[in-house]
């Protein structure tokens, strides 16, 4: 049944490009998974790394020193060791819990529990990706703003919601970007531990007609239209940015 | 009226200011002069909070402050009675012209957006910026900024405007519009405390001249007293060196 979606079979050597387009068609039906691979990652590490920017940036006590030794320990590890590290811190005790409480047996079973350890592991690397990002971002409005928001009778928390995070936005915005297309494409990362998204998909396809580069092309082809379009959204965001 | 008395402040083993006293009085220009390094910039930081020195009172009108123990809430109101201009201009890069008039009226004095709007741009034509309400800041001129800025700095209607080398980082051909305006500005009567080079501003504006030299006020007096008759050596060799009284000219 197989040669209906790749007409010539493993003994062919040439390159057959419908065999791609039959990885393709795998591979794309797990586009949501690598989209939410990278977005809630994205969305995570915004949400968590530019309050440790700022704690960072402003030197709150305590809370700066702290995520500035966590960031600068992190900040070293590869992707795929938080991957693999994370997938054994979870499931190792999770497996020990199951014996003794059903929760635990109930979570260690769950469907796609891996996908899960996936989130968390690239959420991690994008805050501390995304932490230094911010950190740069506020660190470009330079201190003239600031007195000049002071000089005017503004407080801080005012300074920072009209002047100071505008601007440091539009500097951030397009290197979210180059920090989002990093997520898209380091997400692939997940299939050392099982996950099933684009790059997994393309290669349970050639599981079954052996055509191993054509699903890698397939599935660079659906990642390199992914970031072409974050980095043409980008261009448009920036330009919108720009303007001032 | 402004009145500083005893303030000190050191950056590190540095200090900067060792004891000044200034008296301030209500519509009057004070020109502070003096060597780079003198501490004059510090003075003016300091009135502002942009500097907490480390000792000291500071007066302004009616309301008192010890410098050092000055809680949040008594910084907001000295800064809300005082308005500075930057020798770097500082405008707001992310608001255009009008709207980096408008926003200490909007948000920090809580003026209604539309009376804010007319009082920025009457202080924008006062400034003859009237063809540059919708200008970005990297749109303006250096000159051009600067007149924002002391649009903005007059528009708040402070008790005093601290004019912090206002021209040092302009071109020269452009020095001159921004005196004009500080000259108009001075002849409202608006209390001015301005630190510059300018000598000629100070001669023809001031109404008290104030010569600082390594952290404390050598002299001060009407500017015919200091700029034709000083009593102290120090001012006397910074005036000539300013003024380019050389026995041999180049």
């Amino acid at each position: 049944m197989f040669e209906r979606f790749c007409r010539k079979g493993a003994e062919s050597v040439a390159f057959d490009v419908s065999c791609v387009w039959f990885s393709f068609k795998v591979a794309i039906r797990y586009l949501h998974v690598t989209l939410f691979l990278s977005v809630i990652p994205l969305a995570l590490g915004v949400a968590l790394g530019t309050p440790i920017a700022v704690c960072r940036k402003f030197r709150v006590r305590i809370a700066s020193q702290v995520a500035g030794a966590l960031i600068t320990f992190l900040k070293g590890i590869p992707l795929v060791l938080y991957v693999l590290i994370l997938n054994f811190m979870i499931l190792k005790p999770l497996d020990k819990l199951a014996e003794y409480s059903v929760w635990a047996d109930k979570l260690r079973l769950m469907d796609k529990i891996e996908y899960y350890i996936g989130i968390i592991a690239l959420s991690a690397y994008a805050t501390v990706v995304i932490s230094e990002t911010m950190r740069s971002a506020l660190n470009s409005v330079p201190d003239g703003q600031y007195e000049a928001c002071f000089s005017i009778g503004l407080t801080r928390g005012q300074a920072l919601r009209s002047i100071v995070i505008p601007q440091a936005l539009a500097f951030a915005v397009p290197v979210l970007c180059n920090n989002f297309i990093g997520l898209i494409k380091g997400s692939s990362i997940v299939y050392v531990i099982g996950v099933l998204d684009i790059l997994n998909g393309a290669m349970t396809s050639a599981q079954i007609n052996y055509r191993f580069l054509e699903a890698y092309i397939a599935a660079a082809l659906i990642y390199w239209v992914l970031c072409i379009s974050v980095e043409r959204a980008s261009w448009i965001l920036e330009k919108r940015f720009k303007k001032r | 009226m402004i009145q500083v008395k005893g303030v000190r402040k050191s950056f590190g083993k540095n200090e900067v200011l060792k004891g000044v006293d200034l008296n301030v009085k209500k519509g009057e220009v004070v020109v502070i002069l003096g060597p780079s390094g003198s501490g004059k910039t510090t003075l003016l930081r300091c009135v502002n909070f942009l500097e907490i020195a480390d000792d000291g009172d500071l007066t302004i009108g009616d309301l008192s402050v010890r410098f050092k123990h000055a809680t949040k809430k008594e910084i907001l109101r000295v800064r809300r009675r005082t308005a500075m201009v930057f020798q770097n201009y500082n405008l707001f890069n992310n608001k255009n012209a009008i709207e980096n008039v408008m926003e200490g009226l909007v948000t920090a004095r809580k003026v209604p957006a539309a009376d804010a709007y007319a009082t920025a741009k009457k202080e924008l034509d006062k400034v003859g910026l009237s063809d540059k309400y919708d200008a970005y800041p990297s749109q303006l001129s250096g000159g051009q900024q600067q007149r924002v800025a002391i649009a903005r700095a007059v528009s708040l209607n402070p008790e005093v405007i601290l004019f912090d080398e206002p021209t040092s980082a302009l071109d020269p051909e452009l020095v001159g519009e921004v005196l004009a305006v500080m000259r108009a500005v001075a002849r409202e009567g608006i209390t001015m405390i301005v630190v510059t080079h300018e000598m000629s501003f100070a001669h023809d504006i001031a109404d008290h001249v104030v010569f600082m030299d390594a952290g404390v006020i050598v002299e001060e007096g009407t500017p015919k007293e200091i700029f034709t008759n000083p009593r102290e050596a120090r001012t006397k060799q910074f005036l000539d060196r300013i003024l380019l009284k050389y026995d041999y000219s180049i």
